[in-house]
């Protein structure tokens, strides 16, 4: 993995430094196959590289999003569609509110989606929340990837790319958000899809779509670290107004989104997710196994041996 | 229109809606932002007078009318009833509702001065004059009947807009759909004496009180229905602010309580004349413990000056002379102005009262 990314807007390192992070891969499957025939050879090697690959910028992307301002107008997601080629009606068609009958999850026309959470009898006013992927530190979608067309680019975007999947659905299974759809309806070449930060309008200095058209700007686009600061200084200044807690800040790792809200997070939808991310146990096991080559080797040796002292007896 | 009008006006013209597309995050040309802490959003220092736009806020009137069209992006421009919403912020917390770092007698605040047309990216937590103008309004208009759509603002987009002109009888007039009822009857859990009825009617009508003297800092809900709920008003009068002396059987009872009927409740019928004579016309200002029998004075104001009427002691049709003088009207006067009057047997009669006086039982 390369080094930790330059930025997507202009208070940070100039966009030319990022071209080689985001420079489309050219490996195709067979290729693939080719490279992981060798890299078995060279898994010692590549276990080691693997733990500086998650390495992130300090200066990676997120966004806040402050529940208390979310009016539920779905405008959030008419402008996800549009930024993303993706058919839609006109605007004043996402003023249908029976939408918000039933749960709603992101799929493969709507990356992201508003719900209306459960009322809890003493708010007055309903509780939305806009859901779409979270962008994790840790993604636990990366780290299921056999192929690697998950990638976390290191100033906060999780990638997919659709030239090295292979369809396993891995990666959905990991999320611990339900967040990853995919293409079932698509007879060729089906895509798993996601919020992809729009990685492509901020490149070019420009929001991610959703947060450019929210019209309380319940949706604050910037570095991971200030939006911390800021939520902190929101629930600090108005403890009546919020709960003290940051979603995001350390579920599942820690996650790009992040969200402040009224009421506690499990009652307004999201999942209760611990502080580690579930990808960490599996890596452990899966590098502890591999670190050195040292329990294949031993586990090989002793069968080497059970083999050499037995076939003795069959002569 | 004179100049402050023209200026507050002004001000409202200014908001904007950043067109998408532009870069809010700032040229890409900029050099990078050094390393720093991140910045503590913090409660801004509200502009002092040196910044802001000299128009005397609360004491002058605002634009009966604002138009903000300088969006017109994917909506087009929205008339805004400033009048309307002057008079329901009577009772929902002045003009401070939305104007929320202007104080009294303060030149207004203009949004544009701490609300940037861009958002900033070094200061994320400073929200955009798009942003603030939409949760102004939509603060109240959250979910409100549902109709929290767009299009309850916005024009469409290339839509002809209306003008002020288009809104002559509509600005500013009393919401015809808020009816309330003539009384209201309320089971409280008082024992013995459970039931008070309130006579919403009386009080607006013969009492003549406003909205904003009973409903300030109430719930917009009161009028607008469940959902239009401001969560931050708690309101600040009921019944005890005017009756904190009135006796607990004046509004309790078993059963619903007729309307207030001067003539049955005082004696005094108030007739067709008086009628029409406001409370504190005759009782003087205040309510609840200061509604006493008017003094002979007070019904002189209007008997001598308004109907021209030499009502003094020589002109009156008695002659009252010596003690008669500093007699209370309502002393003779029992019941109405025209109804039946003293006799002099009531007072001077063959029996020993008053005692100084000169007794029929004298003559």
């Amino acid at each position: 993995m390369s080094a930790p990314c330059a930025s997507t807007v202009t208070s940070r390192p100039s966009s030319q430094t990022r071209e080689p992070d985001r420079a489309q891969p050219t490996t195709s499957r067979r290729a693939f196959l080719g490279i992981s025939v060798g890299a078995t050879l060279a898994a010692p090697a590549l276990a080691a590289a693997g733990e500086h690959a998650s390495a992130l910028h300090q200066d990676r992307m997120g966004v806040l999003v402050d529940l208390t301002e979310c009016v539920g107008c779905r405008r959030c997601e008419w402008a996800c569609c549009d930024a993303n080629g993706l058919p839609h009606g006109p605007l004043h068609e996402y003023d249908d509110q029976t939408v918000f009958e039933a749960r709603r999850y992101p799929s493969p026309n709507q990356l992201t989606v508003v719900n209306r959470a459960k009322s809890d009898q003493t708010e007055r006013e309903p509780v939305h929340l806009k859901v779409q992927c979270m962008h994790c530190d840790k993604p636990a979608c990366v780290s299921a990837c056999l192929v690697g067309a998950m990638q976390k680019d290191p100033d906060g975007p999780v990638h997919y790319d659709a030239s090295r999947c292979i369809g396993c659905r891995y990666c959905m299974v990991a999320c611990p958000f339900e967040i990853l759809s995919y293409e079932y309806e698509r007879s060729l070449a089906p895509r798993v899809r996601k919020c992809e930060l729009c990685r492509d309008r901020t490149r070019d200095g420009k929001l991610p779509a959703c947060v450019e058209m929210c019209p309380v700007e319940a949706l604050t686009y910037g570095r991971r670290s200030e939006l911390l600061a800021l939520a902190h200084d929101k629930i600090a200044r108005h403890p009546d107004r919020y709960t003290d807690h940051i979603y995001g800040e350390h579920e599942a790792g820690g996650t790009s989104w992040l969200y402040i809200a009224g009421r506690d997070f499990a009652s307004l939808g999201l999942p209760t997710v611990g502080p580690k991310s579930p990808a960490a146990l599996s890596e452990a096991i899966q590098h502890g196994i591999f670190r050195g080559f040292a329990v294949p080797i031993v586990i090989a040796g002793l069968l080497g041996a059970v083999n050499h002292l037995t076939k003795e007896d069959h002569k | 229109m004179n100049a402050p009008q023209a200026l507050l006006l002004t001000l409202f013209l200014a908001l904007a809606w950043t067109p998408p597309g532009e870069r809010l995050h700032g040229a890409p040309t900029q050099p990078p932002a050094p390393e720093r802490a991140p910045p503590a959003p913090p409660a801004r220092p509200a502009p002092r007078a040196h910044e802001t736009t000299p128009v005397p806020a609360f004491s002058e009137p605002g634009p009966d009318v604002a138009i903000i069209d300088d969006l017109v992006n994917h909506y087009g421009p929205v008339t805004f009833d400033h009048r309307l919403h002057e008079r329901m912020s009577e009772i929902t917390g002045d003009c401070a509702n939305c104007h929320h770092e202007t104080e009294a007698n303060e030149p207004i605040t203009g949004c544009a001065e701490c609300h940037p047309r861009e958002r900033n990216a070094a200061d994320p937590g400073v929200t955009s004059l798009r942003g603030a103008i939409h949760r102004q309004c939509l603060d109240c208009h959250k979910d409100w009947s549902r109709a929290n759509s767009c299009g309850f603002c916005h024009e469409e987009a290339g839509a002809a807009m209306h003008g002020p002109e288009d809104f002559g009888e509509f600005v500013g007039a009393t919401p015809t759909h808020i009816s309330p009822a003539q009384s209201y009857t309320y089971d409280t859990a008082r024992e013995g004496l459970p039931v008070v009825t309130f006579h919403h009617e009386d009080h607006v009508q013969a009492f003549g009180l406003s909205c904003a003297d009973c409903h300030l800092n109430d719930d917009c809900e009161r009028c607008h229905g469940a959902g239009m709920a401001r969560q931050t008003v708690v309101r600040e009068r009921d019944c005890a602010t005017c009756h904190a002396d009135t006796d607990c059987v004046d509004c309790h009872d078993l059963t619903e309580k007729a309307r207030f009927d001067h003539a049955e409740r005082t004696g005094w019928d108030l007739g067709a004349a008086h009628a029409a004579v406001s409370c504190e016309d005759c009782h003087g200002p205040g309510h609840g413990a200061a509604l006493t029998v008017p003094a002979s004075l007070r019904c002189l104001a209007c008997h001598q000056e308004a109907h021209g009427v030499a009502l003094d002691a020589l002109e009156h049709p008695v002659t009252l002379a010596g003690s008669h003088a500093y007699f209370e009207c309502v002393q003779c006067h029992r019941g109405s102005a025209e109804g039946p009057r003293s006799t002099c047997v009531e007072c001077h009669d063959d029996r020993e009262f008053p005692a100084w006086s000169p007794g029929l039982a004298g003559w």
